[in-house]
Order: structure tokens, then C-alpha cells, then sequence
């Protein structure tokens, strides 16, 4: 249930016309935006480039927009403040316009005034390096790993299965953690840079979780075939994040079998990449799994902070 | 029952509070684009006017009640499959800081489109980013302008709190439901979100409390009805204390904040018989 104002319905506000000739410069000049009852006028970027601010003294890098024609109650303050004489208002069929002023070029005055721009130093990447999904799958993909593990299970007694796989997933996981940690180092973006320097400026806050969720998303986006990881919970306390409908596991199934599939081997690959990352960067958490493909049709780890 | 606590709120998290729920300030940071993909949003570029929306709003005033009547349905259809916004007090507020990373001070989009405010340093920013998204934000140079103040918890609750004694109401945003990215700290009518709840009846949620005068504490002194954003709290002038109209209420919280006689608290909304469905 909302409880609200009535809105005026089924009358014509003020039409409010800018001159968009004259009124260069809306969001460095800002009269009439500032000194409006009915906070009519709104001023929107015109044009805007990627990761480069517009330059609000130069001509048309803003527009000015009278919105909430709704508010307006012909007060004609906003017409007394253009600099330009750019507003003409008009209700019940009377205009209301400015007196003739003296011509100014507010963009030449702008212009004089310092206003530094936000420009991007170069044309940053925030997202995941092609460089790194290459790599990483090249070396790491769950369709060469299981391959691997049926190879190195093949032919083996079934007591031993269970002993050689541990090794073996524990040993996937440690080299593909690392491997994916040091790429992520030689293939900084972004948005790694961006982590870090706001770590730094507030006392180590987001670098956990953020920065073993960085390495954990790259490891997993290149080898197991998925387009997102889905995390879901990332803050000061934990890091928990879900692989639904693991491919390796389902391979596993294909290549060796539902019973070796079944003896779950392959989470030590996951559990131990997790574990290593958190050793490598000094992070104190325990590592927990929170659901298991084969009890619950999905793997979630949960890292939480010692 | 708050219709995004329904959705989004977990028993086991937060009470079932939607806002304490962990989970919903958790993104990922990456994503693999598959072949062929089409990239969108902030990918491609600079995004849309801010507040433009109105444009639209206004003219279909201006057809009449009928057409009014479709785009409420409109709205409340889209409310009903979640997003939008919510008031929350202060000490809630303080709560979400401990479950969301990282966290940014940035500058406000709104002022900046509506009263043309320049906020180009820590000290002039009046709103806050959460999440991951604000390791991306210099891809929106136009709310960027050169800067994102990343504070830990204990600094971000010290700047709520000194927005909290400005008198700036505090509300979060999702950003694709229900992933909760900002936490806007504004009034009305600057606040695009405000200002739509008030004049359209858009968006914005009221928040779980509503705030309750005490009248033997009551001394009469004022300053609280400098403070109310929604039109709720009044000096009575007859009783010579405050009146806060409940159904008006928001439960901001800025009123009981101000109070120097600890007069106002702040009374759970589904504690109220006649208050629990309205929001």
C-alpha cells in the first residue's frame, strides 16, 4: 500500500523552451538549475566518451532539460537568471521571455576558469584478460584434467583409485591456483589496480575478499567452462561462491565412471586451490564446502576468515 | 510484510531483512563473454540521462487520469517483481557497512543533474558505493569525475553519521535486484528517488521503523521538524509539541537522531496493527 501526493492530472503544464544556441555552457553557468523553485531543469552530458569526463566550459558537452514541467509555476525567476536569455516559458497562452540583454559568451568566460577533467591515463581494461582465459584453459580446462585423471585411474585396482586421485586432484588444484594467481599478477587490469589502491587507502579493507575472488574467478572462468562464477557472499567476514552443475564432475562421470565420479576425488582439486591461494596471500580463513555435487547437485565453498 | 524482504530476505541473515542479508551485496568481478557476445551497459559506453525518466512522467500526467492509471500498474508491476529502494535508519545503516565491500564515497549523480553540484573531492562527496561495482566506476566519468574515497566501515559509519546531523535521509539502491550497489544520502527534492516517491508514488520504499513522540519528553523545542524529508513531522502549534503523522512517516530516523530530549524512537513498523502493510 503507497500513501502519496495527488498528482495534478489532465492539465497542460508550462512549456518551458530552452534555446539550445544560446545556452552553451548549462552545467558550468547553473543559474537556473540552482535558483528554481520547483527544481525544474535538469542538466545531462551530451556525447560522453568512454573513461573521459565531458569538459562542462566547452559548448554542448551538456544540454539542459526542463523535466518536471509539472513544478513549474511560471515564477519566471529562471528567466530573470539566464545569462543568455535562452528560456521562454509559456502557460495559458502567454509567453514569458527576458527582457533583450546584453550579449555574452559564457563559453569564452568558461573557458577562462580552471576545471580539471577526468581523463583516463590510458584506455584502461577492467575486464578479464584474454591473455589469461588462453593460457589457463590451454593448461587447466576440466576436459583435459579428467582426461588425466582417467588415464592416470585406468587399469588401476579399485583400492587404489581413491589414494591415487586425492594426489592427483590435490596437485590439479595446487598448480592451477597458482598458475592463475601468477597470471593474474603479469596480467594486472584494471580493476586489480583499482583493489589494491583502495586497500591501501583504507587500511587493507576488500583485499579479502575481493582479492582471492579475483584469482578463484580467473581459475574458474578459463577451466570450467562457465561465464560467471556465482558468488554469493563477498565481505569482510567471508567469501563464498557456488559451482552449479560442475563440468569436471560430470566429465568425471562420462570418462571414468559414475562410481569413481561419485567418490567426489575431484573436490580436493578445488578445496586445495582454495587453501594454497589463501597460504600464497597470507590470508588466514578456513575453507569449507557447503554443498557437494553429488549429495546436492552443486559445489559451494565458503572461505571465512580466521 | 515488506515485499523485497519477501523476496530477497533470509531468516537465517539478518532477521529477514533484506538489507542485513548478506548476499545481496555479493557480485562477481568477472565474467567470460561467450562467442558472440554482445556487450552492453557500461561495457559499451557512457550511459543515459539521469532523472530524464521524468520527461515521460510528465507528459502522461498531462493525458489525463486514464493514462496515469496504466503507468501506476505499470510501476507497481514492476515493483512487485522487485529493485527499487528502500529508507533505512542510521543504525541499520551502520550494519550494512560490516557486510558490504568494498566501500566508496563518490559524488551524487542527482544533485549534479538536478542543481548542477560539482562534488569533485572526499570532503564535498555525498554518496556511497558498495560492492565491487565501485572497482569499475571510472567507467561512469560522469558520476567519476576523477574519484572514489574507499573507506573502511568504522570511517564509513563516522561519514553516515555526519550525514545523518546534516539531515540527509539515508536510502539504498539495488542494481538489478537484489543486488544492492548504493546508498544514497540525500532530501527532497534533490534526490531523484525521493522526489519520485513523493510526487509519483515511484520506487522508494518506506523503511521498517516508523518514529513515535513521546510527549512527557516532548519539550517542544523544534528542531526535529526542521528535519522531516517527507512532510511527516510538524511543530503543533495546540499542544505546543511535535506530531509525526505515522501513515506519512518514512522511519528515516533523522527526527529521533536530532531530538535532544530523546523524546522520538523508533518503533518497528510491523509492530503497528495499521502500519505493517503500508510502505
Amino acid at each position: 500500500m503507497v500513501y502519496g501526493r495527488i498528482p495534478t492530472l489532465g492539465v497542460k503544464f508550462p512549456q518551458i523552451e530552452i534555446d539550445q544556441a544560446k545556452c552553451t555552457v548549462p552545467f558550468w553557468c547553473k543559474q537556473c538549475l540552482q535558483i528554481c523553485p520547483g527544481m525544474v531543469f535538469s542538466v545531462n552530458q551530451v556525447n560522453e566518451e568512454r573513461l573521459k569526463e565531458n569538459d562542462p566550459r566547452l559548448p554542448g558537452t551538456y544540454r539542459l532539460t526542463p523535466v518536471r514541467r509539472d513544478k513549474c509555476s511560471v515564477c519566471n525567476l529562471c528567466i530573470e537568471a539566464c545569462p543568455v536569455n535562452a528560456i521562454k516559458i509559456t502557460y495559458l497562452e502567454q509567453t514569458y521571455q527576458g527582457v533583450e540583454k546584453e550579449a555574452i559568451d559564457l563559453a569564452a568566460l568558461a573557458q577562462k576558469e580552471p576545471y580539471s577533467v577526468f581523463v583516463a591515463p590510458r584506455p584502461y581494461s577492467f575486464e578479464l584478460p584474454d591473455e589469461v582465459v588462453t593460457l589457463l584453459e590451454n593448461d587447466f580446462s576440466y576436459d583435459k584434467a579428467t582426461t588425466k585423471f582417467a588415464e592416470a585411474i585406468a587399469n588401476k585396482p579399485k583400492g587404489e583409485i581413491e589414494s591415487i586421485g586425492k594426489k592427483f586432484w590435490q596437485e590439479y588444484g595446487r598448480d592451477w591456483i597458482k598458475r592463475a594467481y601468477q597470471l593474474g599478477e603479469e596480467y594486472p587490469d584494471r580493476t586489480y589496480e583499482v583493489l589494491l589502491e583502495a586497500a591501501d587507502r583504507s587500511g587493507g579493507y576488500g583485499r579479502f575478499p575481493h582479492a582471492p575472488q579475483r584469482v578463484i574467478e580467473f581459475a574458474y572462468l578459463s577451466s570450467m567452462g562457465v561465464f560467471t562464477l556465482p558468488v554469493i557472499e563477498n565481505n569482510q567476514y567471508r567469501l563464498i561462491y557456488k559451482m552449479p552443475e560442475c563440468p569436471t564432475f560430470k566429465a568425471i562421470g562420462e570418462k571414468a565412471g559414475e562410481e569413481v565420479a561419485n567418490l567426489f576425488l575431484c573436490s580436493q582439486g578445488c578445496l586445495t586451490a582454495a587453501e594454497t591461494l589463501l597460504r600464497d596471500l597470507g590470508i588466514d580463513a578456513l575453507v569449507e564446502m557447503e554443498g557437494t555435487m553429488p549429495k546436492d547437485g552443486f559445489c559451494q565453498f565458503a572461505i571465512r576468515r580466521g | 510484510m515488506c515485499h523485497l524482504c519477501e523476496l530477497y530476505g533470509d531468516p537465517t541473515a539478518g532477521g529477514g531483512v533484506w538489507y542485513l542479508n548478506p548476499k545481496n551485496y555479493a557480485r562477481q568481478m568477472y565474467r567470460r563473454r561467450p562467442p558472440g557476445y554482445v556487450p552492453s551497459g557500461a561495457e559499451t559506453g557512457p550511459e543515459a540521462g539521469v532523472g530524464l525518466g521524468g520527461l515521460r512522467t510528465v507528459q502522461i500526467m498531462e493525458q489525463g487520469p486514464e493514462a496515469w492509471a496504466e503507468y501506476q500498474k505499470a510501476i507497481a508491476e514492476r515493483a512487485r517483481r522487485g529493485g527499487g529502494s528502500q529508507v533505512v535508519p542510521i543504525r541499520d545503516a551502520e550494519k550494512i557497512m560490516d557486510i558490504s565491500s568494498p566501500i566508496g564515497l563518490i559524488a551524487c549523480i542527482c544533485r549534479k543533474v538536478d542543481r548542477g553540484i560539482d562534488e569533485r573531492s572526499p570532503e564535498e562527496y555525498t554518496c556511497m558505493g558498495m560492492g565491487v561495482g565501485m572497482l569499475k566506476w571510472e567507467r561512469w566519468p560522469e558520476r567519476y569525475k576523477g574519484g572514489v574515497h574507499f573507506v573502511n566501515p568504522d570511517e564509513a559509519k563516522e561519514w553516515l553519521w555526519k550525514c545523518d546531523k546534516l539531515g540527509y535521509v539515508h536510502a539504498l539502491m539495488t542494481f538489478g535486484a537484489p543486488y544492492i550497489g548504493g546508498f544514497c544520502q540525500c532530501e527532497y527534492p534533490a534526490c531523484v528517488a525521493i522526489r519520485g516517491r513523493l510526487d509519483f508514488g515511484t520506487g522508494l520504499l518506506k523503511g521498517h521503523h516508523v518514529a513515535l513522540v513521546n510527549y512527557d519528553k516532548c519539550n517542544g523545542c523544534g528542531v526535529c521538524a526542521q528535519r522531516c524529508q517527507f512532510g511527516a513531522l510538524k511543530f503543533e502549534v495546540t499542544i505546543d509539541k511535535a506530531n509525526i503523522d505515522p501513515f506519512q512517516c518514512f522511519g528515516c530516523g533523522l527526527c529521533e537522531t536530532a531530538c535532544p530530549t530523546g523524546a522520538i524512537h523508533l518503533e518497528r513498523r510491523a509492530s503497528i496493527p495499521a502500519l505493517r502493510e503500508v510502505w
